[in-house]
C-alpha cells in the first residue's frame, strides 16, 4: 500500500485503518462488559448514561475529574468515521466490492440511527386512570421547572427550564433564568438528584438553606432512577425583595407568589412532552393466570382525538399504537392488588424516535450486502468447480 | 482524475467534517444567566391556586390532614389586629404575617409544623441558637412560663441577643418573643422578632393579639359565621336546583342549607345529621388516603387496595368512585362527636381539584337519610 506523506494523508490512514476499527470494537466490548456489571449495582439508566451516552468515562484524581476511557459516544463516533473513510471512501468502488460497500453503508446507517436516537428522541410514560385523558407524556428521568401566570382561563402558556439547565446546579452552583415575559428573574441552585423535604429538626442536616422551616434531606440515588425525587432551591427577586422556596419533584402544589400585581406559579416535575393528539383511557382489562393474581395479559381501549376527529383504538402487549411520530406501548398497570373490576390505571411507554425504524432498514441493507457477497463468492466457487471439473473431463489422467 | 485521486479527494473532504461533527457534539455548558426560550401552550392549567401555598401544604406534614393539601384562600384565623400593626400577605409557610408597630425590622409570624415539629426542647433551643444563646435542658424548658393560645397551653419564650435568622446576617441586640403550642397533630409557633426595645414596647400588643386569636379549622363552627353568614336556613323540597360555589345540586326533602364555612363549599343539615362538600386543590392526597382518613375518624384500620376495590361504587360528577360507609365512635375534626355514629363519604378525586362529600351523624338518622344522600351525590354537578 502506498504510504501517505502529508499530515492529512496520515490522518486519513489512521482514521481509516483496520487497527482503529479493531480498537473501537475492543472499546465497545469493554464498555458492554463493564456497563453490564455496573447495571447490576446502579441500575439501567445510570449504566446507559455512564458507559454508553458519554464521550468519556470519568474518575476523580485529587479532586479533579479526569477521563480514563473512551465512552460509547466517542467509540461509536470514531467507528463511524473509520467506516466512512475505510469502508466507503478508501475502498475501491467496483462491482466486485459492491456487497462489502453496502454492508459498510448499513452499519454506518445503524450507528447513525443510534446517534439520532441519542440526540433527537424522547422517552417517557403516559399513565391514565380509566376515564382520564392527557395530551402529553412524561419523562422517566428528566426534570423541568415550569413557570406560569396563574389565571382563571383553562389555556395558558408555560415557560420551561429544561433538564440540562437544572441538573448541573449541584452544591453552590447557581444559574439565573430570565425572560422578557417575566417581571422577575428566577435563580436556581443546589440541585439534589434524590431527596425528601422535611421539617428541619435537630436530628439531621439539610442540604443547602432551610426555608420556612423545611430543608432538603439528600438521599442516595435509587437503583431505578425513575424513583428518584429531585429537589432544588429557588429564589426570585421582586422589587428588591427576595422570595425563596424549595422546589421538589413530588411537591403537592407549586410554589405560588405575587409579582407586579400578578400571581405566578413555579413547579418542578418530570419533563413533559406534548403529543399531537389526546388519549383517553376508556377501559382497561387484565386477565390473570388461573388461581393466582399474576396478570396473564392486559389491554387498554383508548380514544385518540385530534382536530380531525376521534378514533377508538385497542392497545395491548405487542400491539402498540404508532401515530404522529409516537409509539405507545402497553407497559404496565395498577394499582397493585386491585380487584378484577378495578379501578385501574394503565401505563403506556411512549417513545418519540425519528430513527425508530432505521435499525430495521439498516438490517435489510446489511442483509442485501451479505447476500450479494455470499452469492458472488458462491458463484466464483461454482465457476471454479466447473472449470476444474471440465479440466478433469478433458484430461482424466 | 483517476480513481485513486478521487478516493483521496473524497477522504480529505470527509475528514474535517467528521472532526467538526465530533467537536460540535461536545457542546459547551450553559452560562450563569440564561434566557428561557422554551415555552408550551397547555390545557388544564392547574387551578385552585388562589394564594400562596404553605410549605407544610406543599411538602406535607402540616396541621394534620388538611395541611396535606393547599391552604384555602380564606385564612382560618380570626384576631384583633393591634393598633399600629400591619397585616402582610402570607408568605409560603407563614399562616399569618404581621408587622408590629409599623417597624420594617420587626415582624411577627404564625407558622405551623406537622407532628411535634422536632419537639418543644429542640424548638426552644433552635430559637435560642438563632439569638446566640446556649441550649437549655428539657427540665429548664419545662419550667418556662406558660400562657393560653387558641384555648391550649403554650410555652412562652422571651430572649434577647444577636439575632440570626435563617440565612440572614446577625442583627445586634434583638428581641425574640414567641409562643410554642404543642398540639396532638401539629405544632404552632407565634414569634415576634425585632430590635429589643421595639419588641419590649410591643409586648402588650403581642399579648393582646394572641389573646384575641381564634381559629376555624376545616369543618368547625365559626363563631363569626353568624355575623357574616348570609340568610336563614332554608328548607329543601327536592324539586329545585340549589347552588354552592361552582356546584349545583338537588336538595333532598327536609334538608336545610347552612352558610358555607371553613372549607365547606356546600353545607347541609338534616336533624342531627350534617352533610357537606369540601373542595381541595389537586388530588388532595388521593383516594386511599382520604378513604382511610374517614375510617380513622371512627377508629377503623386503613383499607388496602384490595379492600378499597371491594367498596360499593357510586357515580359522582361523571366518575365512578367508592362509597365509604362506616360506623363507630366518631372523632373527626368536624361534625358531631360521639359513639354510635355513622359516616358516609364519597371522594371525587380529580387532578385539578377534588371534592369530598360526607355525611355524619347518629347511626339511625344517617341510615334514614342514606338514600337521600345518594340522590344528593348523584345530583351534584358543576355549573
Amino acid at each position: 500500500m502506498k504510504k501517505e506523506s502529508s499530515l492529512g494523508g496520515k490522518l486519513i490512514q489512521v482514521f481509516g485503518s483496520y487497527g482503529l476499527a479493531c480498537l473501537c470494537l475492543i472499546f465497545l466490548f469493554v464498555l458492554t462488559f463493564f456497563g453490564t456489571l455496573h447495571q447490576v449495582e446502579n441500575g439501567l439508566y445510570d449504566a446507559k448514561q455512564t458507559y454508553f451516552n458519554s464521550w468519556f468515562l470519568w474518575t476523580e484524581v485529587g479532586g479533579v475529574s479526569v477521563p480514563y476511557f473512551p465512552g460509547g459516544v466517542l467509540s461509536m463516533s470514531l467507528l463511524t468515521v473509520n467506516l466512512i473513510i475505510g469502508g466507503l471512501l478508501r475502498i475501491t468502488w467496483s462491482t466486485r466490492n459492491a456487497g462489502v460497500i453496502i454492508i459498510h453503508f448499513g452499519i454506518i446507517f445503524m450507528l447513525l440511527a443510534g446517534l439520532v436516537k441519542l440526540t433527537r428522541s424522547d422517552e417517557g410514560h403516559l399513565t391514565l386512570m380509566e376515564g382520564g385523558s392527557s395530551d402529553h407524556f412524561q419523562s422517566y428521568n428528566l426534570w423541568e421547572v415550569a413557570v406560569w401566570e396563574v389565571t382563571a382561563g383553562e389555556v395558558g402558556e408555560e415557560l420551561l427550564i429544561p433538564d440540562e439547565h437544572i441538573t448541573d446546579l449541584i452544591g453552590s452552583t447557581r444559574r439565573t433564568f430570565t425572560s422578557p415575559d417575566l417581571p422577575f428573574d428566577l435563580t436556581l441552585t443546589g440541585f439534589v438528584q434524590n431527596c425528601d423535604i422535611l421539617p428541619k429538626g435537630p436530628q439531621w442536616e439539610a442540604t443547602g438553606e432551610v426555608i420556612d422551616g423545611y430543608g432538603i434531606l439528600a438521599l442516595p440515588a435509587e437503583k431505578e432512577s425513575e424513583r428518584d425525587l429531585a429537589g432544588i432551591h429557588a429564589e426570585v427577586l421582586i422589587d428588591g425583595r427576595s422570595e425563596r422556596a424549595i422546589l421538589y419533584g413530588a411537591q403537592r402544589a407549586p410554589w405560588v407568589f405575587n409579582a407586579s400585581g400578578k400571581r405566578w406559579a413555579v413547579d418542578m416535575r418530570h419533563t413533559r412532552y406534548p403529543m399531537p393528539y389526546g388519549i383517553t383511557l376508556k377501559k382497561f382489562q387484565k386477565e390473570d393466570h388461573p388461581g393466582i393474581s399474576m396478570a396473564k395479559s392486559f389491554r387498554s381501549w383508548v380514544t385518540r382525538a385530534d382536530e380531525s376527529g376521534e378514533e377508538e383504538i385497542l392497545i395491548q402487549m405487542n400491539e402498540p399504537l404508532r401515530e404522529g411520530g409516537l409509539v405507545l406501548f402497553q407497559s404496565s398497570w395498577g394499582p397493585e392488588g386491585a380487584g378484577p373490576e378495578g379501578p385501574f390505571f394503565s401505563v403506556f411507554s411512549v417513545v418519540r424516535n425519528p430513527s425508530d425504524k432505521w435499525p430495521e432498514y439498516s438490517m435489510w441493507i446489511i442483509f442485501i450486502g451479505l447476500v450479494m457477497t455470499f452469492l458472488r463468492t458462491l458463484l466464483r466457487f461454482v465457476r471454479k468447480q466447473n472449470a476444474e471439473r471440465q479440466k478433469l473431463a478433458q484430461d482424466p489422467s | 482524475m483517476n480513481r485513486t485521486q478521487r478516493q483521496a479527494r473524497r477522504s480529505r473532504t470527509a475528514l474535517p467534517f467528521g472532526l467538526l461533527a465530533l467537536a460540535a457534539l461536545a457542546a459547551c455548558a450553559p452560562g450563569e444567566v440564561v434566557e428561557i426560550t422554551e415555552r408550551r401552550q397547555v390545557r388544564d392549567v392547574p387551578r385552585g391556586l388562589q394564594g400562596p401555598v404553605s410549605s407544610a401544604a406543599r411538602f406535607g406534614g402540616g396541621m394534620g390532614v388538611p395541611a396535606s393539601n393547599p391552604m384555602p384562600e380564606e385564612s382560618p384565623f380570626r384576631f384583633v389586629l393591634p393598633e399600629g400593626w400591619e397585616e402582610l400577605e402570607p408568605t409560603s409557610m407563614r399562616l399569618l404575617n404581621l408587622r408590629p408597630g409599623g417597624d420594617p425590622s420587626t415582624d411577627c409570624a404564625l407558622t405551623v409544623l406537622g407532628g411535634d415539629g422536632g419537639g418543644l426542647t429542640a424548638n426552644v433551643n433552635r430559637w435560642r441558637d438563632q439569638i446566640g444563646l446556649q441550649p437549655i435542658t428539657e427540665d429548664e424548658v419545662a419550667r418556662l412560663p406558660k400562657t393560653v393560645l387558641l384555648g391550649q397551653q403554650a410555652t412562652i419564650v422571651d430572649l434577647r441577643g444577636d439575632y440570626k435568622g435563617m440565612g440572614d446576617e446577625a442583627k445586634a441586640d434583638f428581641g425574640l418573643l414567641g409562643l410554642v403550642l404543642m398540639a396532638d397533630q401539629f405544632t404552632l409557633f407565634l414569634k415576634m422578632t425585632g430590635p429589643a426595645e421595639v419588641v419590649q414596647a410591643e409586648r402588650p400588643n403581642f399579648e393582646r393579639f394572641y389573646a384575641s386569636l381564634s381559629a376555624v379549622f376545616p369543618g368547625e363552627d365559626d363563631p363569626h359565621a353568624q355575623h357574616a353568614g348570609g340568610g336563614a336556613p332554608a328548607g329543601g323540597n327536592g324539586d329545585h336546583q340549589h347552588s354552592g360555589p361552582g356546584l349545583d345540586y338537588s336538595l333532598p326533602d327536609g334538608w336545610r342549607e347552612q352558610p358555607p364555612k371553613g372549607m365547606r363549599v356546600v353545607n347541609l343539615e338534616v336533624g342531627n345529621v350534617q352533610c357537606y362538600v369540601i373542595e381541595l386543590a389537586g388530588e388532595a392526597g388521593g383516594l386511599a388516603m382520604n378513604l382511610n382518613r374517614w375510617r380513622n375518624e371512627v377508629g377503623l384500620a386503613p383499607l388496602d387496595q384490595a379492600g378499597i376495590a371491594q367498596l360499593e361504587r357510586v357515580s359522582a360528577m361523571g366518575q365512578s368512585t367508592p362509597l365509604l360507609e362506616v360506623t363507630g365512635t366518631y372523632q373527626g375534626m368536624s361534625g358531631p362527636t360521639g359513639g354510635d355514629s355513622r359516616v358516609l363519604g364519597v371522594p371525587i378525586i380529580r387532578s385539578t381539584n377534588s371534592l369530598f362529600v360526607k355525611m355524619v351523624g347518629p347511626d339511625s338518622e344517617v341510615l334514614a337519610q342514606r338514600a337521600s344522600f345518594l340522590d344528593f351525590v348523584a345530583s351534584l354537578h358543576e355549573h
